[in-house]
C-alpha cells in the first residue's frame, strides 16, 4: 500500500499542530503515514505531545509511521522523548446488590452513630457536670446566640407570614359557612400543634443547620478535629454539646414565640374581615387550645431540635476530604434534617393524635 | 533500662482504606532524646505520627507509652494523652480562637479552675519562647504560615509534656527562625528532659537537633540508627538523603522509538 506524505511546516506549534494532527491520525488510521520534516526547524512542547500521540496511534492500527529528512536536534529530541507511564485506575466494579448491601450498612451504621452521638450529649449537658473529666470551655452562651438568637429575625417573620396567609384563605371558607368566629380556635390550634414547631425547625435547619454542618466539616477537613483530640479533648464536648445545649434551649422558645407572632398574624385577618377585637380573638385561642397541647408542641420543637443538632454535628465530624467535602456535609446535613423532620412530624401526628 | 524508654512502637502495621502504607515498623524513644522519623516525601511519616498518637486506629500491632501498653485498636486515655503535646503539619489552629486562647486550651483542659490571669502568664511565657509575643490577640488567619506553626508549637508545650511530637516544625520557615526552633527543641529537651519524636526534611535542623533516627522506605524501617550512623551509612538512599543528590535513575525501555529515515 502507498504511504501518504505530509510535509509539516517550518514550526510546530500549539496553534498550528491541532489541525494537523487530526489529519495525520486520520491518514494513519487508514494506512502508513510519512511525515516529511525538511523543512521543521522548531517545535514545542505540543510538537512532542503531536509525535507521541502519532506513535500510539501508528501502533494501535498496525500502519507504519516513518520520519523523514528530520533534523539532527529534533531528531535527538524525539529519541529521548519518554512514554509517559499513567498508572490505571483501579475501579471497583460492584453491582447493583453490593452497593445497595454497603448504602443500607453505610446508613445503619449512620444512624447507630448518631443515637451514639445524642446519648454522649445527653449525658456531658446533664451527669457530666458532675465528672471530674469534664472541662470548663464554656462557649454555649456563644452559640445561643449565634444559632438561637440570630434566626429569631426570620422564624417570626415567616412563620407569622404562612399564619397570615392561611388565616386569609381560610377566612374565604368561613365567611361561605358563616364560621367566622371559630377562625382565632382552628388557626391558634393549628398553629402551635403543626405550623410553628414545623415550620420554625425547617427554617432552623437551613440556617442554624448548615452553619453547624459547615463550620465543624471545616474543622474536620484542615485537621482541627484531631488537633482537639490530640489535646485530650473530646470533639463532641469541645463541639457538639455547646450546640446540642444552645438548640435544645432555643428551638422550643423560638418555636413558641413563633406560634405567637403567627397569631398576631392571623389577629389581622381576624380584625378586619370578621370584626373580632383583640381580647376575644385571643381568648378565643386561648379557649379553643388545651394546655397540653403546649407540651406536646415543646416536645416536638426539642425532638425536632435535637434532630438538625445531631445530623449536622455527625455530617460535619465525618466529613473526609477538601472544600467538596464542606460542600457535600452542609447540603447533605440540611436535607437530611428536614426530610427527618417531617418524617418524625408524621410519626408525632400519629402518637399524639 | 526498661525506665528509660518513654515510647515504644511494635510491629506496627497500618493504611488506609484499601491501600497499607507501613506493613512493619518498630522503634523506641528514650527519655529525653531526639528521635527523627527521616523518609522521601509520601512514605507515612505523617500516617506513623497519627498512628502513634492513636488518632488513626492500626491493623495490628502494640505501642508502649510511660510503661503502658496499648495494643492497635485500643483508644488512649486522656491522662497519658495529657502528658504529651502535638505540633502537626500545618498547625492546625482554631481559627474561632485567637493565638493566646489557642495556647490555653490545653491548659484549661488539664486545670480547669486555674485563674484566667494565671493562664495568660503561662501562655504569654510560652509564645515569648517562640517570639510570638506580638501576636497574643490575633487569629490565626491574620498569620504567617511559619507564624501558625510556631504558635502552633506554643501550644504544643504549654502543658510542659513529657513527649512532644513534631510533623516537619522549621518546614517553610527561614533559615534564622528554623534554627531558634532548633535551638528551643534542643532547649526544652535539656532543661525539661521532653522526648521528642520529630519528622523533618531540613537536614541542616536534622544535623543539630537528631539523636537517634529512624529511616522510613516503602512501609519499612529501612535503618534505625544514631545520627553518625546515618552519616556514615552505605546505603543509597541514605547516601543520596544525606548528600542531596538525586538518585540516579537508569530505564531506556520506555522511549518512543520512531523510524527515522533521510
Ligand atoms: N486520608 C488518606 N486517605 C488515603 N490515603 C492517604 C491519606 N493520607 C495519606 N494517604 C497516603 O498515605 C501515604 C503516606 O502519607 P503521609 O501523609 O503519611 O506522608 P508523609 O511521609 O507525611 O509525607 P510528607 O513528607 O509529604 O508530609 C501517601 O502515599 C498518601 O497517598
Ligand atoms: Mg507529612
Amino acid at each position: 500500500m502507498q504511504s501518504k506524505t505530509i510535509i509539516l511546516p517550518e514550526s510546530l506549534t500549539a496553534e498550528n499542530s491541532r489541525v494537523l494532527l487530526q489529519n495525520c491520525r486520520k491518514a494513519l488510521q487508514r494506512g502508513p503515514l510519512l511525515l516529511d520534516g525538511k523543512s521543521l526547524k522548531y517545535m514545542d512542547y505540543s510538537g512532542d505531545a503531536f509525535f507521541a500521540l502519532l506513535a500510539d496511534t501508528s501502533e494501535k492500527s498496525g500502519y507504519k509511521l516513518t520520519l523523514a529528512h528530520f533534523n539532527d536536534d529534533i531528531k535527538f529530541h524525539l529519541q529521548h522523548l519518554k512514554k509517559p507511564k499513567i498508572p490505571p485506575k483501579n475501579k471497583v466494579n460492584q453491582n447493583f446488590l453490593e452497593r445497595l448491601g454497603e448504602n443500607t450498612i453505610l446508613v445503619a451504621r449512620s444512624v447507630a452513630k448518631i443515637f451514639v452521638l445524642l446519648n454522649t450529649c445527653i449525658y456531658w449537658s446533664l451527669y457530666g457536670h458532675f465528672d471530674k473529666g469534664k472541662s470548663k470551655f464554656g462557649g454555649t452562651a456563644k452559640q445561643i446566640n449565634r444559632l438561637g438568637a440570630e434566626a429569631m429575625g426570620i422564624c417570626f417573620l415567616m412563620v407569622a407570614l404562612i399564619c397570615f396567609t392561611m388565616a386569609l384563605q381560610s377566612s374565604f371558607m368561613l365567611k361561605a359557612v358563616g364560621g367566622g368566629s371559630y377562625l382565632a380556635s382552628g388557626l391558634g390550634y393549628l398553629i402551635f400543634a403543626e405550623i410553628s414547631p414545623l415550620l420554625t425547625t425547617i427554617i432552623l435547619a437551613g440556617r442554624s443547620g448548615s452553619s453547624i454542618a459547615a463550620e465543624i466539616a471545616n474543622m474536620s477537613v484542615c485537621e482541627e478535629v484531631k488537633a482537639i483530640k490530640a489535646m485530650a479533648i473530646s470533639p463532641v464536648q469541645y463541639l457538639v454539646v455547646p450546640r446540642f445545649i444552645a438548640m435544645t434551649i432555643c428551638t422550643p422558645i423560638l418555636s413558641f414565640c413563633a406560634g405567637i407572632a403567627g397569631c398576631l398574624a392571623g389577629f389581622l385577618i381576624a380584625f378586619f374581615f370578621f370584626d373580632i377585637s383583640f381580647a376575644n380573638y385571643f381568648q378565643e385561642i386561648r379557649d379553643g387550645i388545651p394546655p397540653i397541647l403546649f407540651l406536646k408542641s415543646t416536645v416536638k420543637a426539642v425532638v425536632f431540635g435535637w434532630l438538625i443538632t445531631m445530623i449536622s454535628c455527625h455530617k460535619g465530624l465525618t466529613a473526609v476530604g477538601g472544600a467538596d467535602a464542606v460542600g457535600h456535609a452542609t447540603t447533605s446535613s440540611v436535607v437530611i434534617s428536614i426530610s427527618s423532620i417531617i418524617v418524625a412530624d408524621c410519626a408525632f401526628s400519629f402518637a399524639f393524635y | 533500662m526498661d525506665d528509660d524508654i518513654t515510647l515504644k512502637v511494635e510491629h506496627l502495621r497500618t493504611g488506609y482504606k484499601g491501600k497499607e502504607v507501613l506493613h512493619d515498623i518498630s522503634f523506641d524513644v528514650r527519655r529525653g532524646e531526639i528521635r527523627m522519623i527521616l523518609g522521601s516525601s509520601g512514605c507515612g511519616k505523617s500516617t506513623l505520627l497519627n498512628n502513634i498518637l492513636k488518632l488513626i486506629k492500626a491493623t495490628s500491632g502494640t505501642i508502649t507509652y510511660f510503661g503502658k501498653t496499648y495494643s492497635a485498636k485500643s483508644g488512649l486515655d486522656y491522662v497519658t494523652r495529657m502528658r504529651m503535646g502535638v505540633l502537626f503539619q500545618n498547625g492546625a489552629l482554631l481559627s474561632d480562637l485567637t493565638v493566646a486562647e489557642n495556647a490555653m486550651m490545653p491548659l484549661i483542659r488539664s486545670m480547669p479552675y486555674m485563674p484566667r490571669s494565671q493562664m495568660e502568664a503561662i501562655v504569654a511565657d510560652r509564645l515569648e519562647k517562640v517570639h510570638l509575643l506580638h501576636a497574643f490577640h490575633k487569629y490565626p488567619a491574620e498569620l504567617s504560615g511559619g507564624m501558625q506553626r510556631r504558635a502552633a508549637l506554643a501550644r504544643a508545650i504549654a502543658l510542659k509534656p513529657e513527649l512532644l511530637f513534631c510533623d516537619e516544625p522549621s518546614t517553610g520557615l527561614d533559615p534564622v527562625t528554623a534554627r531558634s526552633l532548633d535551638e528551643l527543641l534542643l532547649e526544652l529537651r535539656d532543661t525539661l528532659g521532653v522526648s521528642m519524636v520529630i519528622v523533618s526534611h531540613e537536614l541542616e535542623s536534622i544535623k543539630i537537633i537528631c539523636d537517634r533516627f529512624i529511616y522510613l522506605q516503602d512501609g519499612y524501617v529501612l535503618m534505625d540508627g544514631t545520627l553518625k550512623q546515618g552519616m556514615e551509612s552505605e546505603l543509597p538512599v541514605l547516601k543520596s538523603f544525606f548528600n542531596r543528590e538525586s538518585p540516579k535513575e537508569i530505564d531506556n525501555k520506555d522511549y518512543y522509538h520512531f523510524n527515522f529515515v533521510d
